[in-house]
């Protein structure tokens, strides 16, 4: 390299370079898409498995859309005997400190929250990311868990009954947001089920 | 430099973390138990290697005025393969890591191996650098998060060694990472005064 380098020589390896680089990731996310989602899928199903009383489908076949505020989010009824024992709404908020926070909240046939937990976040370590451990502690999970399906649970801070975690409050309301989201689903759910069986 | 002292090198003289003092946020983020302190460093470990080869084998034609953006290229690039493989076969270990995997881009072990060896040695050596340097960071990490774990959990691997209501919850927390980080470097650099 004696001769000072040209621009168009920096163009063409920095270009060339990040053209390698997407082909390779491009490749990549094809091969890893198909185990990534058969991984997220079997994580689902075992924590159904865990939150909710025995069932005998397989809630991920007989899942069912409901939009709410231009998202689709995920209801998984389950089953036992042809009898509704329980249902899972995999619920978004998008107004998580870091971006998404994704919840799968069970809830028992007559409405109410019967448990919940967090499949995917980017909030912050030792903070925000904490959140399902600190909203598992006693009184923040009777404050949300056994709550009707009126889905308006809200924060502390916000004058409602759920404490939200210190320095995390952007997190907490994001998180009582998807659990509220996932609460109005699943009335909608239940509702329309009555009135096809009435 | 023979091939051995190029992984020795790494292991002990310039150890990333208790001498080089690099990459100390994976450090003190990953290292509250043994097991993920010992995961992030072979993660790493594996980015450093493949990092290390490409950039030592495309030195010769990259110009020196765009080395560092095309060498966090090359770097971000093999991370975000990893963190692909991580997701679809060992998704236990991706949901542990979290964030510190993507964040391994920025680890200025990488860029700082790329720059001070990779791009001036040849192709093997680099190799061997990134082994070395990386089995160095590995063998830190666990070492601190073993006895983090130790100290604050009471367990070592997972394995109880004495009962929790004993250990000091302090040294699992963010405090106790900077307290036997530095009480670690202080011992290393006795023991290495005295050779």
């Amino acid at each position: 390299m004696s001769r000072p380098d040209s621009v168009w020589r920096m163009i063409a390896v920095l270009g060339s370079a990040a053209l390698i680089s997407g082909v390779l990731l491009g490749y990549f996310h094809d091969l890893t898409a198909t185990p990534i989602a058969q991984a997220s899928a079997r994580r689902l199903s075992e924590s159904l498995r865990e939150m909710m009383p025995s069932f005998s489908n397989d809630p991920l076949t007989d899942a069912v859309g409901a939009c709410v505020d231009g998202d689709s989010l995920r209801i998984y009824p389950c089953m036992d005997d042809g009898s509704l024992v329980g249902a899972a709404v995999e619920s978004i908020s998008h107004n998580g400190f870091g971006g998404d926070i994704r919840v799968l909240v069970c809830f028992t046939p007559d409405g109410a929250v019967a448990g919940f937990r967090v499949i995917e976040h980017s909030e912050t370590p030792g903070l925000g990311a904490k959140m399902e451990d600190w909203f598992s502690g006693e009184p923040r999970r009777s404050a949300i868990v056994g709550s009707g399906g009126g889905g308006n649970l809200k924060v502390s801070a916000d004058g409602g009954s759920v404490d939200a975690i210190t320095g995390a409050t952007i997190t907490s309301r994001a998180f009582v947001e998807a659990v509220n989201r996932a609460c109005s689903v699943f009335n909608r759910y239940r509702n329309e089920q009555a009135e096809y069986y009435s | 430099m023979s091939k051995l002292n190029i992984i020795l090198n790494g292991l002990i003289n310039e150890n990333p973390t208790f001498v080089l003092l690099l990459g100390m946020c994976p450090t003190l983020g990953t290292t509250a138990s043994a097991m993920t302190g010992m995961s992030m460093g072979l993660a790493t470990m594996c980015v450093l290697i493949c990092s290390n080869c490409a950039v030592s084998s495309i030195k010769s034609i990259v110009p020196a005025k765009v080395r560092i953006p095309v060498y966090i290229v090359v770097i971000a690039t093999f991370v975000t393969i990893l963190q692909l493989v991580l997701k679809a076969y060992m998704p236990a270990l991706d949901a542990a890591l979290g964030i510190f995997i993507p964040l391994i881009v920025v680890n200025c072990i990488l860029l700082g191996r790329a720059e001070a060896f990779a791009s001036r040695n040849n192709v093997v050596d680099s190799i061997l650098d990134g082994l070395g340097i990386g089995l160095g960071f590995s063998m830190a990490l666990t070492m601190l998060g073993g006895l983090r774990e130790l100290l604050g959990a009471g367990t070592v691997f997972g394995m109880m060694v004495y009962p929790d209501s004993f250990a000091p919850l302090v040294f699992v927390l963010a405090p106790g990472a900077f307290i036997v980080l530095g009480m670690m470097i202080a011992l290393l650099n006795r023991i290495r005064k005295r050779c």
